[in-house]
């Protein structure tokens, strides 16, 4: 039995002398490598490795300033969203410091806005009001071309309208409508166009809110690679405004039609049809009248 | 035996018989592989799924068969498992790393399932836009795979992930089904009643009639759960009338929010006609219910409708078969739609404007996971159970309805040809938890008969105003304002993969995802939540108008709608 032992031990040392090659080291991922992962880490709610990872890239003497900017705004972004363990005052130090390594940049701006966000959905119950839209002005100020700060003006006229007062609203009325103006290529035009549609409502301008909705469709943006744009919902709210508060049967018929022939399943086809019958039995009334003969 | 041979083979014994375990499982796996070697499949896929009903694993077995004719390489392996278990048994898989292939979508919470297709599952979306194979030479050949399918996928289309994540292969729906032979027997009709007016004239007819036990016959055999379906398909669509006043976000449905908004702002209240008549039709079908069907279950309403008690009983199209075994030849089974009051009906006719509108969801849907070796070979079985001749195929044998358009189905399945173009009830009265008990306590007494519909609407209508409904409206607003948070989540994932993907047609497509959900979900939930809360609370500024009336400039402007609007909607 001890010979046996004794080969036995010859055997366990020989395994671990014949796998130290599998020990070499291995070679660290680069920063882009590391950074694409947390990325997905982070999306896949995996947070604690997205982290991880974010901040080995950070430690990194030798990641480069633009990893290292990347990786902060990173990490910022999942102490700001994730679901549970949110910490904003961290996720504010993270934003503050992926600013400080570039001020200007993408990453800059995509991270001051996220501190407007946190601004505004800090205020939990309680309406956005001044402080809110002087945080998202400060984005537009900074970032007057970047997408963040067009998004950040879009944010400014929701709280607006939020609001919805008289002064409020027409302080977005003009604003939208300068936003509209000078920004002729904006892909964010079919919301300001939805929410220029919404600042006449109030006001009962019921024709321009008819024009503006339509010219919000006509600048809908459609996904590329998702088959799925359904429109029958702006299509229903156009024909409706015009049946009902503009009183403009052609363009009502328009749309009604549409929505029908593109979405024929849809559960507002059974309610178009009928308005298209309704608004035929109002125009042979409406003719017939006309002509003086009782239809 | 000797003590030095005793003593040898006790200090070998060990060593012998882990030796001996050693070499039994080198021969078993040897042997094991040699017989998975010999079927020449260079992928085997497994898919499972948690439908026992009779015919479904005969069904994609056969399927799987025909599949491995055409494509020898590929091995299908079914893997059907218990419904009640199938939850936990495929968050296992799922987590364990180690999942089918193709797996049925479902049976778990909705916002758990969206994070296993998110971090599980291959998004189907690449897909969709691409024909179907396996349609070559049919009517559809050439057509995108979602064209093909009855709800254009929709079913499958989830607005979290803004991704398709699956492929439906059946589809679902309610009817009533009637035993014939009693029904000629009670009342000499050889076709059920089509209208609401004939179906309760039937009802009575049936009530009073009694058994060779002197027991009287139950026109409708009903369970708790089955009240449910009748409010859904015969009791609901009365109300359709509502939505002209209380569809305040303009999107052609109700909401109880809007009910409840609605209701504040003094636009409709509980004396509404149309939702009188709901309870009206309720008053008069539920007395033709099995006696105490509110405390029963379903196999005790299937009970007395296979023991020829009953004479109608609803449930879906799911358990066609079952019910043809349980009448086992002694009766004939039949389907009839769910008898709609007439239009020249003397107390309801003014107020049904249409059929139910039913939405053809689809199910039995499968999912790619993302664990499988051959992404490719997965959905391109799941093309083959999903194309036009192999669905048909497939849901014939199992007894279900296709997905697929234009798929014949068997002849008692005709009955469930869905309404496409209809009407949805527009009678919501519960918002939350508080809304909810109260309601069910009052409403429970009102369908056994205990309390009149007056009386229901004395104690509950107070309730839903000032007391019940403003707490869970305001738990409602809440709950639309943690959303932002979730929202916010997806936002960051979606911008980080935009900001990370190359220019090009991908990262156009993402950007424009993002857009979409600033737009849809942050801007506008915002501005509609703001707006609907003032209308609730009183505070808004402006006219409070019921949605599709004509303004009075329109009214002067049109002359004619006066005239064309008597008698019709």
């Amino acid at each position: 039995m001890n010979r046996f032992n004794q080969s036995l031990g010859m055997v366990y040392v020989a395994a671990i002398l014949l796998s130290a090659p599998g020990c070499a080291r291995r070679e660290v991922p680069d920063a882009a490598t590391r950074i694409g992962q947390a990325w997905q880490d982070f999306r896949l709610s995996e947070y604690a490795s997205a982290v991880e990872l974010f901040g080995a890239v950070v430690a990194d003497a030798s990641a480069g300033q633009a990893a290292r900017q990347e990786a902060l705004y990173g990490m910022a972004e999942i102490w700001r969203t994730r679901l549970s363990g949110t910490d904003v005052a961290k996720a504010k130090t993270l934003y503050e410091q992926a600013i400080g390594v570039c001020p200007t940049n993408d990453i800059a701006a995509w991270s001051s806005l996220a501190m407007a966000r946190m601004v505004h959905v800090g205020k939990g119950d309680e309406p956005a009001g001044a402080d809110v839209i002087a945080a998202y002005e400060d984005v537009v100020r900074r970032f007057p071309d970047h997408p963040a700060g067009e998004e950040a003006c879009l944010h400014i006229h929701s709280v607006r309208l939020c609001l919805r007062t008289s002064n409020e609203v027409l302080a977005a009325k003009a604003d939208i409508e300068r936003f509209l103006d000078e920004r002729p290529g904006s892909p964010f035009r079919s919301l300001a166009f939805s929410l220029k549609a919404y600042t006449h409502e109030f006001l009962g301008q019921q024709e321009e809110r008819m024009r503006a909705l339509i010219q919000s469709l006509e600048c809908a943006e459609r996904d590329p690679l998702s088959p799925w744009s359904d429109f029958s919902v702006k299509y229903w709210v156009i024909a409706t405004v015009a049946e009902f508060d503009v009183g403009d049967f052609d363009v009502a018929r328009k749309y009604y039609k549409r929505l029908i022939e593109e979405q024929p399943t849809d559960v507002r086809v059974f309610m178009a049809k009928q308005a298209l019958e309704r608004l035929d039995r109002i125009t042979n009334s409406e003719s017939s009248a006309s002509e003086g003969v009782t239809p | 035996m000797s003590d030095r041979l005793r003593t040898a083979l006790g200090a070998w014994f060990p060593a012998f018989v882990i030796a001996a375990a050693f070499a039994w499982a080198v021969v078993s796996i040897f042997v094991l592989r040699r017989k998975e070697e010999t079927s020449h499949a260079r992928v085997t896929l497994r898919i499972a799924h948690w439908q026992l009903e009779a015919g479904v694993r005969e069904a994609v077995d056969r399927m799987a068969e025909e599949y491995g004719r055409i494509h020898p390489d590929v091995k299908i392996i079914q893997e059907a498992v218990p419904e009640k278990t199938y939850a936990q048994w495929i968050t296992t898989q799922l987590m364990g790393g180690s999942p089918p292939d193709i797996v049925e979508l479902g049976k778990v919470p909705y916002p758990i399932l969206i994070g296993y297709l998110a971090r599980y599952f291959v998004p189907m979306t690449p897909y969709v836009d691409a024909p179907n194979p396996y349609n070559a030479g049919t009517e559809m050949d050439g057509m995108p795979l979602r064209k093909t399918i009855r709800d254009g996928m929709r079913s499958t289309y989830y607005e979290e992930l803004q991704e398709y994540m699956g492929v439906p292969l059946s589809s679902f729906g309610l009817r009533i089904y009637y035993n014939r032979t009693l029904l000629r027997e009670l009342t000499g009709m050889e076709m059920p009643p089509s209208t609401y007016r004939e179906f309760v004239e039937t009802c009575s007819t049936i009530a009073s009639k009694r058994n060779a036990d002197g027991a009287p016959y139950i026109p409708i055999a009903a369970a708790s759960i089955h009240f449910s379906f009748w409010e859904s398909m015969l009791f609901d669509p009365i109300t359709f009338p509502a939505t002209r006043v209380a569809d305040l976000n303009r999107d052609g449905l109700v909401g109880g929010d809007e009910v409840y908004v609605a209701m504040k702002a003094g636009l409709i209240d509980f004396h509404f006609p149309a939702y009188e008549a709901r309870f009206r039709m309720i008053g008069r079908v539920t007395p033709m219910f099995q006696p105490g069907y509110t405390g029963l279950t379903r196999d005790e309403a299937v009970l007395v409708f296979a023991q020829q008690r009953a004479v109608f009983i609803t449930t879906g199209s799911w358990d066609v078969y079952s019910l043809q075994e349980q009448a086992g030849g002694s009766f004939e089974v039949g389907i009839m739609d769910f008898p709609m009051p007439s239009k020249d009906d003397p107390e309801l006719g003014r107020w049904i404007e249409g059929p139910r509108y039913e939405n053809v969801a689809g199910g039995f849907t499968f999912g790619v996971t993302r664990a499988c070796p051959d992404t490719d070979a997965a959905v391109d079985f799941l093309r083959f159970l999903s194309s036009r001749t192999r669905n048909e195929a497939m849901n014939r044998t199992i007894g279900w309805i296709p997905i697929v358009k234009g798929a014949p189905m068997s002849p008692l399945l005709r009955a469930f040809e869905p309404h496409l173009e209809g009407v949805n009830g527009a009678f919501r009265v519960t918002m939350g938890g508080e809304t909810v008990i109260r309601w069910q306590q009052l409403y429970t007494e009102f369908q056994i008969g205990s309390r009149t519909y007056d009386e229901l609407v004395r104690d509950y209508e107070p309730f839903f105003l000032n007391e019940g409904g403003p707490k869970d409206y305001a738990e409602l607003l809440r709950n639309t304002r943690r959303r932002v948070g979730r929202d916010e989540l997806f936002m960051a994932g979606v911008r980080s993969r935009a900001r990370m993907t190359q220019a090009g047609v991908r990262r156009d497509s993402l950007w424009i995802k993002y857009r979409q959900v600033v737009d849809g979900r942050i801007i506008w939930r915002s501005i509609v939540t703001a707006h609907m809360a003032r209308l609730a609370d009183g505070t808004a500024i402006g006219e409070v108008r019921a949605p599709y009336r004509y303004r009075p400039e329109v009214l002067a402007r049109h002359p004619g709608i006066a005239k064309a609007l008597e008698g019709n909607p």
